[in-house]
This record gives structure tokens, sequence and C-alpha cells, in this order.
């Protein structure tokens, strides 16, 4: 992986084997077109098993009567429940850090010090962002594959 | 912490070593791989050490976790295999253990009834965060259901432990932490309990070690091909006995993520090679294997991955493969068998070194 090209005074630490900007826009023009197809296909997955848990679960309708499958379904709420509130408590836990740092940030004693510490504040806050996003599609995906196989073993036990 | 003497890399030598009584331990993606290698190669083993491991093709446990094949095993891998929302989600062990009695009769790995009067030992921290105990639970389900003798099978879920291999080093994480380096403190050395379940009898470790910890050149064994996701260098702890001719066994140590001496950890998705070298040997030398084995004549190996996400092969946090990332064919993922190129490279090591 590339190193990001970071300047000190008159040296730069730039790999000099790195393209220059204007031939590397040129290169990468193609690069939102990519994106959007990964998003499309990933989308297209998604909607597919979605699919597949629709048929699954109209198939389930005839087991209704199973208080074991209730039982069972209300544990996959309330699993699903907890995973929320730990990640809530996360989310709040984190928030705390960063309101503390920020009411404790030192007196620098650079203007490129001061500069770099509130960046930093920026950068854990998107950091905190990033978490919570990510685990929250995660536990979205998990809800799926797991109901997907629970009601699956259902049908076929 | 014992070096090779002049720390160059030698070819991996051959020893005097007891053929079929070598046995294999990991943690995590490496207890996952003990699993493999011991169903592929049961007839080379007497036992395994598996600490926060699932069951053999848990990744293959539900199919339409998403259309294409190889998308539902990464999907497993994570919602099923690590993280199931309850224990009705977690794997099932008696369809992966007929899965493992057909892999075995279409002749990809060895035969099941080598696992007979095997020792297993079976480790979950309950404060596992990674790999749920749910999923271990059916790892013992799993070799009880091949035939294990449930006496011949150790299950420890009894301590608070995270994530980890469990030591007695001061410096290690406490107990409880589900983070790198995933090697904590817990007041004894795991890696000891292992040994001393799978091979009866061992001499207690010694107090300083008398053999050289080798480093070898890996890539003969997975003829440098980048989708092994290998590293260039694997290790090997030889006591100095053996090195003198004395009788020996082999235990294969297998690291978990994360571990591998040249992983280089990612800061928001990019690789801190500014910052950090390497991880480091600190498995190697650090979680007590060598000390165990220095005492009781046993040859250490210690093969290791890398991490590695080229768009080709999608492994950044260095893994074992379990969830078949290294097959040339997603529809036919070959990633458990004996051809698996991780688990060739791995039997082949064993095989150079007399086992």
């Amino acid at each position: 992986m590339s190193r990001l090209p970071v300047t000190i005074g008159r040296r730069s630490l730039a790999r000099h084997d790195i393209p220059e900007f204007h031939e590397m826009t040129a290169k990468k023009a193609a690069a939102p077109l990519a994106h959007a197809v990964t998003t499309h296909t990933l989308l297209h997955k998604h909607s597919a098993r979605a699919f597949h848990n629709g048929v699954l679960t109209a198939a389930l309708t005839t087991h209704l009567m199973d208080p074991q499958i209730w039982n069972e379904s209300l544990q996959l709420q309330a699993a699903v429940m907890q995973r929320l509130q730990d990640q809530y408590r996360d989310w709040l836990k984190g928030c705390a850090i960063l309101m503390d740092d920020y009411s404790q940030l030192r007196q620098a004693n650079t203007m490129s010090k001061l500069v770099e510490k509130q960046c930093n504040l920026v950068t854990q806050w998107s950091q905190l962002v990033t978490v919570q996003a990510t685990n929250l599609v995660g536990l979205m995906e998990n809800i799926e594959v797991d109901y997907g196989y629970w009601v699956s073993q259902k049908l076929h036990s | 912490m014992v070096t090779s003497a002049n720390a160059k890399v030698v070819q991996l030598g051959s020893y005097n070593v007891k053929k079929g009584q070598s046995s294999i331990s990991g943690l995590s993606s490496g207890a996952f791989m003990t699993v493999q290698m011991h169903l592929a190669h049961s007839a080379s083993f007497v036992g395994a050490g598996i600490i926060a491991g699932g069951p053999f093709r848990c990744a293959e446990t539900y199919r339409w976790a998403a259309p294409l094949a190889e998308d539902a095993n990464i999907e497993n891998s994570l919602y099923i295999c690590m993280n199931p929302l309850v224990p009705q989600t977690a794997p099932n062990a008696q369809r992966l253990a007929q899965l493992a009695r057909q892999t075995a009769e279409a002749g990809q790995i060895d035969d099941v009834a080598n696992l007979a009067d095997d020792r297993v030992y079976i480790f979950t921290g309950s404060q596992d965060e990674v790999v749920y105990s749910d999923v271990v639970a059916r790892t013992r389900k799993f070799y009880e259901l091949l035939g294990v003798e449930p006496d011949n099978i150790v299950y420890d879920d009894s301590l608070p432990a995270g994530h980890s291999i469990i030591t007695d080093n001061p410096e290690d994480s406490p107990l409880p932490t589900n983070q790198p380096p995933y090697i904590n403190n817990g007041g004894f050395m795991q890696s000891h309990e292992i040994l001393r379940h799978l091979y009866a009898g061992l001499k207690p470790p010694a107090e300083r070690l008398s053999g050289r910890l080798l480093r070898f050149d890996q890539t003969e064994f997975f003829g440098g091909e980048p989708r092994a996701s290998m590293s260039r260098f694997g290790y090997a702890y030889v006591p100095r006995a053996v090195e003198e001719g004395a009788p020996a066994r082999v235990h294969i140590a297998l690291h978990g993520c994360k571990q591998g001496y040249n992983y280089t950890d990612y800061v928001n998705g990019r690789a801190d090679i500014a910052n950090q070298p390497p991880y480091g040997n600190r498995y190697i030398t650090t979680t007590g294997y060598n000390h165990i084995a220095d005492s009781n004549d046993i040859i250490v190996l210690y093969p290791q991955v890398e991490g590695m996400d080229d768009g080709e092969i999608q492994n950044p946090d260095g893994c074992w493969d379990w969830w078949g990332y290294t097959s040339l064919d997603s529809r036919q993922p070959d990633y458990y068998s004996r051809d698996a190129i991780q688990i060739k490279a791995i039997h082949g090591m064993l095989d150079r070194l007399g086992g």
C-alpha cells in the first residue's frame, strides 16, 4: 500500500515512484463507476437474501402453532435488542471520552501543535462514527444471515 | 528469548521424529486451521489443542447466507462461526460431522476413524467477544460425534478470559481483553496445559532453553504462490537433545489473525507502515511452547501467515484460511482438504521434519 506523502520543511518524504496528481486523476477516472457497480452488486445481493428470507418466512407460517418457534423468535429479538443496546452504550462512552478530551485540551506551545491536537479530535470523532456505522451495518447482516439460517433449520427439522 | 545462532535463514531440516506422534494447536483462525489439519491428516496426529475455534468446514454451515458460495462462506464465518445471535444460530455440529465423514469418504481427508483414540483440548473464554463460546461448544460436540472418546476431550469454559492464548507473563494484557496481540495474562501457561493433555507424562518445562529457534524459508512449501497468503519465513524451535539425535515429536503451533511475525496494523484502513514495524515474533517466543518442548524433546513448528488484501485475496488480518480465500474455484473450495495450499504447506513442513 502506498505511503501517504508527507512534506517536512523542504524535504518531501513522498515516494518518487508514485505518479503525479494529474496522472493519477486520469488513471482513476473510472473509479466512481467501479464504486457504483460494487454498491449495486452488494445491494442486489442484499435484496436476493431478503427475498430468500421472505420465502422462508412464508413457509414458516405452517409452524405458527409451535411454541418453541415463538420462544426462539423472542430470543432472537432479545439478542438483537441487546446488541443495539451495547452499540448505543459504546457510542455514548465514545462521545463522553471525546467531550472530556476536548474540555481538557492541553495548551499547545506552537500553532502547529494546536492544529494537530484539534484535528486529532476531529479524526477521532470521525473514527467513532465509522465504527458505529460499520457495526450497525454488520448487525443488519448478522440478523439477515442468522434469521435465514434459523428459519431454514426449523423448516428442515 | 533464544534466537538462531547467527540470524540467518536456513532450510528446514530433518530430525529423528517418531512418525504419527505429532500434535497441533492454535488460537482463533489458527484453531480453525488446527481442526482442518487434524481432520485432513489425522493419521499424523495424536491430538489437537483448540483455543477459540469452531468445527470443520464451519464456513459452509448455511449455503443461502448469500447468492454466491464464496460470499456465503464469508457471511457464515462472521455471523454463524464467530458471533451467532443466539445458541440456535451457532454451527450445526451434527451436520458438520456428517460433512466431515462425507469428505473423508470422498478421499479428501484422512479416515475419521483415526480420531477415535486422539486427545483433544478445547478452550473458550467466557468473556470472548470475537468467537463466542456457543461456537466452541459445537466443536466439542463435533469431535464427540466423530467418535473421540469423551474422556479424551478436555473442554474448559470456566475462565473469564477474552479472545486470547493465556500466559503468565506480567507484561501481557489483562485476562478479559479482546484485543491484539491476543496474548493475555491468566497466571498460567496455556501451551503447557495443552501439551500435558496431548502427551502423557511430560516433564516440567525447562527453566532455561537449551535449543535453537530456527528461521527457515517457508516459500519452498507453497511454491511462493501469493494466494497462499503465507510469509517468507517460518520458525521452528529445536531442543538441543533433538539436534543431537534424540527421538522427538513435533508440535505445530498456529498463531491467530494479526499474530504473524509480518502482520502490520491498519489504522483507518491504511497500513501503519510509517510508525510500526511488523508485529514480530511474540507468539513464537513468549507463549511458553518452547520451554515445555525443550524438556520433552518436542520440536515446535511455527508456520506463519500474513495479511493480504489485493482484491483477489481478501485476508487483511493475516488469518489462516478457514473460509476459502485461497481456493482457486469458489464453487469447489478445497481450503479444508489435503490439497489445500496452506494445509499442504504445513504438512510438507511436518514431513520434512520427519513427522
